[in-house]
């Protein structure tokens, strides 16, 4: 979704330039067509916060899948960090615009990280 | 520290670098100061009304009151207007200052805003947002200040619908004694290159 949908001034793009990927992202970018792309903000620009905070969260979740006041800690961290973002891009902390779309979206995504991890781990997951 | 741990450890760095990767990279793309804060201690003076929604065809003018008393040097006004435009297009913005010859000279061309920017100085920024208000996402904006005193700024749509565009104006120290002009030229047009 960045690579294809969002403006090119994200570091990513300089990443990807260093490996020597312009070429591709020039070639996905073009091939994108203009009946694609999103028309909601949400699905831009909120979406894929939630996606990073879900994968985040999945694998905190799958890593410290035992009880405890450690192991609720690591799996708190990816929701903290989240919204501790949103709440210093609120603050003027850190650069960027504060969404309570995105705020929702990483608190609706964190859930869903925890029921799909103990769904996988076939245990019961205490609450964090 | 366990393995566990240390495997913890690199996730967390692993997401963060991911996220880092998603913000945007710094640059002079976006300058100027909405809603607050101003530059080198000054303050802005604020929209002097709310966004003014404008057609995109003709160059339309703005206005700042060279008598305005909050308009001293090392502050900021800024003005926003909202246009309607078609979704991955290239736009072009284009301020160019009516310079009043009588009024005093002015420096549009000055790298640095604020307080340190030369007496006379006064200087232009642009900044594009998503949507029908100053609050809005903002855009990436590509900005050349022009030594004739226009600033030219281009910028990309994602989808089709409002953006504002906000022209901000800083004042050097001198600026307030002789403002130098009143008013300006603002044009956005579409824009076959980057």
């Amino acid at each position: 979704m960045y690579v294809q949908f969002r403006a090119a001034d994200h570091l990513l793009f300089t990443w990807l330039d260093i490996m020597g990927l312009s070429p591709a992202v020039a070639w996905l970018r073009a091939g994108t067509a203009a009946g694609l792309t999103p028309t909601s903000e949400w699905l831009l620009y909120s979406l894929p916060d939630g996606l990073w905070l879900y994968a985040f969260a999945f694998a905190m979740a799958w890593t410290w899948r035992e009880p405890g006041t450690e192991a609720r800690c690591w799996r708190l961290t990816p929701l903290a960090l989240g919204l501790g973002s949103e709440l210093a891009q609120a603050l003027g902390v850190l650069p960027g615009t504060f969404d309570v779309a995105d705020a929702l979206t990483y608190v609706a995504a964190f859930a869903l990280a925890k029921l799909a991890a103990r769904h996988h781990a076939g245990m019961t997951m205490r609450p964090a | 520290m366990n393995k566990k741990r240390l495997l913890s450890f690199a996730i967390v760095a692993f997401f963060c670098l991911l996220c880092l990767g998603t913000s945007r990279a710094p640059g002079p793309s976006v300058t100027g100061a909405v809603g607050g804060g101003g530059v080198g201690g000054g303050g802005v003076t604020g929209l002097s009304s709310a966004p003014v929604s404008i057609p995109h065809s003709a160059p339309i003018k703005g206005r700042i009151d060279p008598f305005d008393p909050k308009l001293k040097g090392g502050k900021s006004h800024y003005d926003a207007y909202v246009l309607t435009l078609a979704t991955r297009k290239k736009y072009r913005v284009v301020v160019r200052p009516d310079d009043d010859p009588d009024a005093g000279a002015t420096d549009a061309s000055s790298p640095e805003p604020g307080p340190d920017a030369g007496a006379d100085a006064l200087w232009f920024s642009v900044q594009v947002r998503q949507g029908g208000s100053t609050a809005g996402r903002p855009l990436s904006v590509q900005e050349r200040v022009h030594d004739g005193g226009s600033t030219e700024a281009t910028f990309e749509t994602l989808m089709a619908g409002p953006y504002t565009i906000i022209v901000t104006v800083f004042f050097g120290r001198g600026a307030a004694a002789k403002p130098g002009f009143s008013t300006y030229e603002l044009e956005v047009t579409p824009s076959s290159s980057p």
